[in-house]
């Protein structure tokens, strides 16, 4: 098991690597060099030699490379050109929205998946079953930014149980900052509970029908016993993978909806940082993405592991 | 004293009768066969006993009553009751058998806790002592061992253990050494004699293997397309067989094939000193390593030219990878192979002469040919081998005749593979063997999916091909009964070497190594004396068939 | 549950989709360029079948435009995907374990690290918005998925007796790549092709929405969902009819995928016989 957890942390900090050199070459790539392209056209040459001091970009590639890689692993991701603070500060501040929002987002989805899915595999072929499946259907086709503002005029315009945006901080209390969370969390898990409960369902029929099934059965399990104790937890495992591709899916999503409810969260700082050519910030935060997905990946695997004795033990 | 009975038992699946009329009569404490090839409703049968049919579009008729219970009145939760306490059941395929996330420990105690209301503790105890019982000793197949780390026969023993760890009345084995080889054939089969001989156990054992049935069981049934067509003591069964199924299933079973031995004299395929390895990859280790596998040692043996020689040697022994070895699919890590003179080279670019001298046919029907393409296409894929220098016309005809060669219709070749039977296929890939006229075909276990019948007409068609076009063939199989019956010489493989080459008939009369008598041994044999006393002629039962 | 029935729907709704962005090329009936203020933000009448925007625009016009941005979008990223993932696919499964196939699978890791959000975040950052670029953007991200639906299901045919039957027959990897392996993955490919269209609809209506996709003055579902946000309080309708349309859309091209699967994989058509 150790020794799979470590296998598993090398291929994650490859990962890591591999992802940091793609997008420091992005970066490079830009036509001119970074200085100018921040600044603009306009921008007298004195201005762009003085940034291209700051940013350290007369140094050489590979100079410039470790200088940002070393940075940000000890927590310095350089100074935002626009904000003038660190861009560690402006990160720290905004993912404590968009992280908190993801995982509220994915709880969610768990939540609203699992008994969907199992519920509609043990009544396979039935009325309840069917329209269950209609409902996901429609789940998978909604985007999500528009189911937000679909909840924002039900939930906050008309009902107004909910504020239509914004967010009043942590430090008003935990459920105030949870409460304001709740109507993006629910729009972003709507499509991916929506996938997970099918998954749930045809990987739990799939079980159903294998070999060890039938040995529970010919022990003497009812259906429901062979289901609970046997196919349950075989049928995590593809669960389990789709858990994994979707946490990226609801931090990429949470970018977006970030914008429907006007939330301080990192999406707000990325489209920020884009549209004031702000190229510290974006590759720092699209690190910071890739890092969290990476990571999540991890998690996955360990979880894999749990399930799965195939990929714990040697033969 | 009956155990079971089965009384005038009807299974039909949406209107499709699968199951007609059956009755049956397992006596307490004995061993009960039921023989039949596939499709015969054998495995319906026991599923019928054990209420396992599927649920929906199935109806049932017939009476089954099991120590006085009639089954057919309980409900589901009663039959929850039976199963697994009083009658076990194990499968064919040990591989999956088991759920591959728990450990055998816990399978085999969920037995216990669920019917007999055992403590955790309790059961793991009882669990010991039954995996034990199925000579899984703790010392080394400890209770927290998960199913992937056994072999397919040790799966199979914790299958066995979880059936009767309750000692039920009754034991229902479905094929359960079909996946096996024939030595952990022996080693299964003959722990399920002991526990009928030791623990009173009422065995129903499904095979469609001839030689299990007179081997294992006292009273046995054959079985065709949902009838029992025969029933009795089974000694008496083989020697005063009435239904002219039962003589057909015999006959083939014998593989009484008309073949001529022939006189060898040139070499055609000769093997020297071959050497092939492989690197796996180690998954116990941190780092990326392989470790190498020698699969072939260092062989070296002479084919001659319309010789049939066998390959016999259990799995892993490395006589698939010889033959691939053989037909240039791999390169060689020592030695070379020389085909009439010429050199088999693993390149594709090179040894287009020496490729279109042989060809192979695969042992599974189903997934030797792409389905998407004609037997036309399929059967003229060899033509690769030479070119262009037919016009389609020409081709078209060739494989024409090819199938027409193996027993089909030229006109077949328009069909798609999904038209034809698993014995049909088989013909179709011989044709596609045939096409080019090699020299030398190797059969890689070519009959071992195929029926007893359809098995020794594969035979026969293999064996007038080869007088009429002298062709030599390389015979792989694990059944020995039809390497004994289609080879002039063989070759015996244990762990990548060749430990015994010979006369097949010295071979199988007088084996020399120490391997070859024990695999001898294994497999299981119709007694010599029990033959069909001539009371009917065969030409009057061959009629009665049509 | 399923049925033909839902594989003809789906059919339909993606045809009528196809047919609306087709026409607009000829015809719409108002121009989507022209602002028409007089006009602004009328309700559905025989004038305006839709109604018009706060700019005056006609939003049937509209919608039948963005359709056009939408499958255009999509169907080209959809395109990339296959183009480079189905030969990375099957070069990775024929060369299984070898350097190589891990150098693919791992590269195919990399990439799923990065949503196509993020894809498409990095290349606007440098190159800035455009069609084009959210074209790129969810093509590279369909890369790897194309490339492992067509390794996996490589691998498993691979193992079957008929490759090797087609390599005594002296065809080499690429042939048999060609020649037995891409036509029995083409159904699977195309199933996955109607996910990725559909998830490609999705993804092109996020990035107009966030303005990282089709620039203005070219209409979009997404910008006109975008554009909506601030009159949602006041004209609902405006925010509904393109929201209403994606769905439909999704959800046609969901059903078609879904039917196609049923139909055209032999592992359902067997278990079904």
């Amino acid at each position: 098991m150790l020794r799979y957890a470590i296998t598993r942390l090398i291929s994650l900090g490859v990962s890591l690597l591999a992802a940091s050199l793609l997008i420091f070459f992005v970066i490079e790539v830009i036509p001119g060099d970074a200085a100018s392209f921040m600044l603009g056209l306009n921008a007298s040459p004195e201005t762009v030699v003085a940034l291209r001091e700051e940013l350290g970009l007369s140094g050489s590639l590979m100079r410039r490379y470790l200088d940002w890689t070393g940075g940000m692993l000890i927590g310095d991701f350089g100074v935002s050109y626009t904000y003038r603070v660190p861009v560690s500060e402006l990160v720290m501040a905004r993912i404590s929205v968009s992280l908190p929002l993801a995982l509220y987002a994915l709880i969610l989805t768990i939540t609203m998946a699992f008994p969907v899915g199992i519920f509609a595999a043990f009544n396979r072929g039935k009325l309840s079953d069917f329209s269950l499946m209609g409902v996901t259907q429609l789940g998978i086709a909604i985007p999500n930014f528009w189911f937000a503002m679909l909840l924002v005029m039900a939930f906050a315009v008309s009902l107004k149980w909910f504020s239509a945006g914004g967010f009043p901080g942590w430090e008003n209390g935990v459920l105030l900052g949870l409460k304001s969370l709740t109507l993006p969390a629910l729009a972003l898990a709507v499509t991916q509970a929506s996938i997970l409960a099918r998954v749930m369902r045809s990987s739990i029929i799939e079980t159903l029908s294998q070999d060890y099934i039938r040995t529970a059965r010919a022990k003497g399990l009812s259906r429901r016993q062979a289901t609970t104790r046997h196919a349950l937890r075989n049928a995590m495992i593809p669960v389990l993978t789709i858990i994994g591709l979707q946490f990226s899916f609801l931090l990429a999503g949470a970018i977006i909806i970030e914008n429907v409810f006007f939330l301080p969260g990192l999406g707000r700082l990325i489209f920020q940082g884009i549209t004031q050519r702000d190229l510290i910030v974006v590759e720092s935060v699209v690190m910071l993405l890739v890092f969290a997905v990476v990571l999540v990946n991890f998690v996955v695997d360990i979880a894999y592991a749990i399930t799965d004795p195939r990929l714990r033990t040697g033969r | 004293m009956t155990l079971l009975s089965v009384q005038n038992l009807n299974v039909k699946i949406q209107d499709f009768a699968i199951l007609n009329d059956i009755s049956l009569e397992i006596p307490t404490g004995r061993s009960f066969g039921i023989v039949g090839e596939s499709g015969s409703g054998k495995s319906m049968t026991a599923l019928s006993i054990m209420g396992l049919l599927p649920t929906q579009g199935v109806r049932r008729t017939g009476r089954i009553v099991f120590s006085g219970k009639d089954l057919g009145l309980l409900t589901e939760r009663q039959m929850c009751a039976i199963r697994g306490k009083e009658i076990g059941m194990i499968f064919q395929e040990p591989m999956t058998a088991l759920n591959p996330v728990k450990t055998i420990g816990h399978q085999v105690a969920e037995t216990l806790i669920l019917h007999a209301g055992f403590s955790t503790r309790k059961a793991r105890r009882e669990a010991k002592e039954r995996l034990d019982r199925v000579e899984l000793p703790q010392s080394t197949f400890p209770l927290h061992l998960y199913p992937h780390q056994l072999s397919g026969g040790q799966r199979q023993r914790v299958c066995i253990a979880l059936a009767i760890a309750l000692r039920p009345k009754l034991l229902i084995a479905d094929e359960p050494t079909t996946a096996l080889d024939v030595s952990t054939q022996a080693q299964i089969l003959k722990l399920l004699r002991s526990l009928v001989e030791e623990e009173g156990m009422s065995l129903m054992l499904i095979t469609h293997d001839l030689a299990v049935i007179a081997d294992m069981a006292e009273e046995a049934a054959v079985m065709q397309d949902g009838h029992v067509v025969e029933h009795g003591q089974t000694e008496r069964l083989f020697r005063h067989m009435r239904h002219p199924y039962t003589k057909k299933l015999f006959a083939s079973h014998r593989l009484e094939t008309s073949r001529k031995p022939h006189q060898h004299r040139k070499a055609l395929l000769e093997v020297s000193d071959v050497r092939r390895q492989y690197k796996v990859r180690d998954n116990s280790s941190l780092w990326i390593k392989t470790a190498i596998k020698t699969a072939v040692r260092d062989i070296s043996f002479t084919l001659f030219k319309g010789e049939s020689l066998g390959l016999v040697g259990e799995s892993g022994c490395g006589k698939s990878t010889l033959a691939r070895a053989i037909l240039g699919l791999d390169s060689l890590q020592n030695g070379v192979i020389r085909l009439d003179g010429d050199v088999i080279d693993s390149q594709v670019k090179t040894g287009v002469d020496v490729r279109r001298k042989m060809q192979v046919v695969f042992q599974d029907p189903y997934g030797s040919f792409n389905p998407r393409h004609s037997v036309k296409k399929l059967v003229a894929e060899p033509f690769h081998l030479i070119g262009n220098p037919y016009p389609r016309q020409a081709r078209d005809q060739r494989v024409g005749m090819a199938l027409k060669e193996v027993g089909l219709s030229p006109s077949d070749m328009h069909k798609f593979i999904h038209e034809f039977s698993g014995g049909q296929r088989q013909r179709i890939a011989i044709a596609r063997a045939l096409v080019l006229r090699p020299e030398l075909i190797v059969l890689d276990e070519a009959v071992s999916a195929l029926d007893a019948s359809i098995r020794s007409q594969i035979l026969d068609l293999l064996n007038q091909l080869q007088d009429r076009y002298g062709l030599s063939y390389i015979f792989i199989s694990h059944d020995l009964a039809v390497v004994k019956a289609v080879t002039d010489r063989v070759l015996v493989m244990q762990n990548g070497r060749i430990v015994e080459v010979g006369k097949t008939t010295d071979v199988f009369h007088s084996p020399q190594h120490p391997y070859t008598k024990r695999l001898l041994a294994a497999s299981p044999t119709i007694p010599e004396d029990w033959v069909p006393t001539h009371d009917w002629p065969t030409e009057l039962s061959d009629h009665s068939l049509q | 549950m399923r049925s033909p029935l839902l594989l003809v729907v789906g059919a339909v709704i993606t045809i009528f989709f196809v047919m609306m962005a087709g026409i607009s090329f000829i015809w719409t009936p108002y121009s989507v360029v022209d602002l028409n203020i007089a006009d602004k933000l009328l309700p559905p009448s025989t004038r305006y079948f839709l109604g018009t925007d706060q700019f005056g625009r006609d939003i049937l016009s509209m919608l039948m435009v963005g359709a056009r941005t939408s499958i255009g979008v999509a169907v080209l990223a959809a395109g990339i995907g296959v183009a480079v993932g189905v030969p990375l696919g099957l070069a990775a499964a024929a060369a299984n374990g070898s350097l190589f196939d891990e150098i693919i699978m791992r590269g195919n890791d990399l990439v799923f690290a990065f949503p196509s959000l993020v894809i498409a975040i990095l290349i606007t950052a440098v190159f800035g918005p455009s069609a084009v670029n959210a074209i790129l953007a969810i093509g590279i991200f369909n890369i790897p998925v194309f490339a492992r639906v067509a390794r996996g299901a490589s691998l498993s045919l691979w193992t079957l007796d008929y490759i090797l039957a087609a390599r005594v027959a002296g065809k080499g990897m690429v042939r048999i790549s060609i020649e037995h392996i891409f036509p029995n993955i083409v159904s699977l490919l195309i199933v996955q092709g109607t996910i990725q269209f559909s998830l490609g609809i999705i993804a092109e209506a996020g990035l107009s929405y966030v303005g990282l996709g089709a620039q203005p003055p070219t209409p979009s579902w997404g910008r006109m969902l975008a554009d909506s946000q601030t009159l949602i309080y006041s004209v609902p309708r405006l925010a509904l009819l393109p929201g209403f349309t994606i769905v439909l859309m999704v959800l046609g091209l969901n059903l078609l995928g879904d039917g196609l699967r049923d139909v055209l994989d032999p592992r359902v058509r067997r278990a079904r016989s």
